[in-house]
């Protein structure tokens, strides 16, 4: 890997954009969104759920993996 | 014809191609060396660290080292290790708060694990000089080919490393948290309003699950540590002795090559990746009164483990839980108890509460 495959690899990592999948409390709906600065697991957030307008809570927080080389075999 | 009256000019002609291929190697582990290093600086920055000592500080942490006890006696190994362990994370967390006086008790052990990072893109970019060094100063073909060998390793091993500052300065769960965030959705599953500090930088939720009653362990988050479980599991199990009737230890665990990110295995034992002292503490509860040690793992790479995790991973959680209260319904009785331990970085994972 030379200097310059490696600043792909700063950019790939800079762009990497985490998610938040929020649960309902009170019903099961689910509803992913972009993470926001001081986030985690288990924390209620202001959303309301569009369903009941429960309030909502952090189930997950997750990014997508970066998309893999294709092997030749 | 010339070349065999002086059979060493081919070799040092080798010699000199692979130390400039090295060479090139090296500015790749030099730039995560230093972008480690600017991370550590900003958020040290941020917590309100001297600018102008900035260097100073940045060169100190980075510097930082412990060095293991000593085995040729083994006598008495685990607890000379758990001592050294414990004493190398107080004085780093110390040095830590003296250089960012503006930082609170959760986010320190955060910038803690930003700090681990840089120390070791440090350590990997300084080995890798250090044979690079050895082989142009003795002018060593061999040793030259060995460093080349492992530098994409090296490289690798770095870049994963690097994937994992992103995580730690935004405080978003990496894939070794898998364990503390199923014991989180299990406090929300269970409704579990409130959760006891248990010491050791461990909680403890108490929940109910089809007449049996579950203890549910974990590191205090949502900073960055892992807490020490064992010494916590030994604390309950004392207390409870033989009423509970199963230890269940939740863990990321590394897959081998072509094995499936985020895929669930169970077998036996405790699932925890420590030095010693923590896993040791929780077999000698168990033993002491008999408890069965079942192990659920998610298996995930290494660079997966210490990066933001992925999503093929955290939505493992409801399939774990899913297995847990299998488990516990084969395992505990009706009326019985059982302690259910999630092994891991609590980064960015919460209470649940």
């Amino acid at each position: 890997m030379s200097l310059k495959e490696i600043n792909e690899t700063f950019k790939e990592i800079s762009s990497m954009k985490p998610l938040s999948l929020l649960k309902c409390t009170k019903c099961d709906e689910k509803l992913e969104r972009s993470y926001k600065e001081g986030e985690y697991a288990t924390k209620v957030v202001e959303d309301k759920c569009p369903k009941c307008a429960s309030p909502m809570y952090v189930k997950l927080i997750y990014v997508n993996p970066p998309p893999q080389p294709q092997s030749s075999y | 014809m010339v070349l065999q009256f002086f059979p060493n000019i081919p070799l040092n002609w080798m010699t000199v191609r692979t130390l400039s291929r090295i060479a090139d190697k090296l500015k790749v582990l030099n730039e995560f060396d230093i972008r480690g290093k600017k991370t550590l600086a900003e958020q040290l920055k941020k917590y309100g660290a001297n600018v102008d000592k900035m260097n100073e500080y940045v060169q100190e942490i980075v510097e930082y080292f412990d060095i293991g006890p000593v085995d040729r006696d083994p006598y008495g190994i685990l607890n000379r290790l758990e001592y050294i362990i414990d004493l190398s994370r107080f004085r780093l967390r110390s040095l830590l708060k003296s250089y960012a006086p503006n930082i609170d008790e959760g986010t320190l052990s955060t910038l803690e694990n930003t700090a681990a990072v840089a120390n070791i893109l440090h350590l990997i970019n300084k080995v890798a000089k250090h044979y690079y060094n050895l082989a142009k100063k003795f002018r060593n073909f061999y040793i030259a080919q060995q460093i080349e060998f492992i530098m994409p390793q090296l490289i690798d091993l770095a870049k994963n490393y690097y994937k994992a500052l992103p995580a730690t300065t935004q405080q978003i769960p990496i894939g070794d948290g898998i364990g503390p965030l199923v014991i989180a959705n299990m406090y929300r599953k269970y409704n579990v309003a409130e959760v006891k500090d248990v010491g050791n930088e461990m909680i403890l939720g108490e929940a109910y699950f089809e007449n049996r009653k579950l203890l549910l362990m974990k590191a205090k988050g949502p900073g960055g540590t892992v807490g020490k479980p064992g010494a916590s599991v030994k604390q309950i199990v004392d207390l409870y002795k033989d009423a509970i009737k199963v230890i269940i230890t939740i863990d990321a665990a590394s897959k081998l090559e072509g094995e499936e990110t985020g895929s669930i295995a169970q077998g036996i034992g405790a699932a925890i990746g420590d030095p010693g002292p923590e896993k040791y503490k929780i077999e000698e509860a168990a033993l002491t009164y008999r408890i069965p040690l079942v192990a659920i793992i998610i298996k995930q790479g290494f660079n997966e483990a210490i990066s933001p995790m992925v999503k093929q991973i955290a939505t493992k959680v409801d399939e774990v839980i899913e297995r847990v209260e299998k488990l516990i319904r084969e395992m505990v009785p009706e009326g019985g108890m059982a302690l259910v331990v999630g092994i891991g970085n609590t980064l960015g994972v919460g209470n649940g509460a």
